[in-house]
């Protein structure tokens, strides 16, 4: 053995180029889903801003009504569809992962958990259809 | 707590991830796009204002509104630790979650007052 000061030892960090992520499509793909936060965190804030327009009165209401209405914020708007539409696949498609393969006991298919959130899904989005129409 | 604040920060972010993933594509669709894309009528003031004062809709919203934003503070602070950008950890978790803390007060503040 030589004489040589103990090393202290350091974790391991994998080297990676800044643009690691754009590299490969599944990667890119995480990032997309990483990203449909931003867009939550937009409709979160939008859903107060609209509540105090309608509590405002007709007038600030009409005003919410008519920037909905713009060219430019009804593309905008259909991104972020796009976006929290992304974030509930990729979310009901890790459930089997996150949740696990047993509920309240029983063994449940992967498949069928994932079917099962789907099913509320769509339950919850016609329940709020109807309340909101 | 053990391990301090990680157990709570996942779970908000599981919270708010589930809650967002049921209700946001349909809120967008009513709120922002069924009306312009002429795919139904646009809600009058009265009925809009019946659903917003409604108590269920003023517990809804601070339910949904703190959950979605500290599911973002959370998915934001572990994209910015993936792409190397640890170092910086601290301060950035500072701004995100005053953020979500800022946007939660706003939220409530809202339910209250309507």
């Amino acid at each position: 053995m030589s004489d040589a000061a103990p090393r202290t030892p350091r974790p391991y960090v994998r080297r990676l180029p800044a643009w690691w992520v754009l590299t490969k499509g599944s990667w890119l793909l995480f990032l997309l889903r990483e990203i449909t936060s931003l867009f939550v965190a937009y409709v979160a804030v939008l859903l107060v801003v609209y509540a105090r327009s309608v509590a405002a009165g007709p007038e600030a209401y009409e005003g919410f009504v008519a920037w909905t209405r713009r060219p430019g914020v009804v593309a905008w708007h259909l991104v972020v569809l796009a976006a929290v539409l992304w974030h509930t696949v990729t979310w009901f498609v890790a459930t089997p992962t996150a949740i696990g393969r047993f509920v309240a006991g029983r063994r449940v298919a992967p498949a069928a958990l994932v079917a099962g959130h789907y099913a509320l899904w769509l339950a919850v989005s016609a329940a709020l259809w109807w309340v909101l129409r | 707590m053990r391990g301090g604040p990680e157990p709570l920060r996942w779970g908000m972010f599981a919270a708010g991830g589930m809650v967002a993933a049921l209700v946001l594509p349909a809120l967008v669709l009513l709120l922002c796009l069924a009306a312009p894309l002429g795919l139904a009528d646009p809600v009058p003031h009265p009925a809009a204002e019946a659903v917003v004062s409604h108590l269920a809709f003023r517990l809804a919203l601070v339910v949904v509104v703190p959950l979605g934003l500290l599911h973002a503070a959370h998915r934001v602070l572990a994209a910015f630790m993936d792409f190397g950008l640890r170092p910086f950890g601290t301060p950035v978790a500072l701004v995100l979650f005053s953020g979500a803390m800022a946007g939660t007060a706003f939220a409530v503040w809202t339910a209250l007052t309507l």
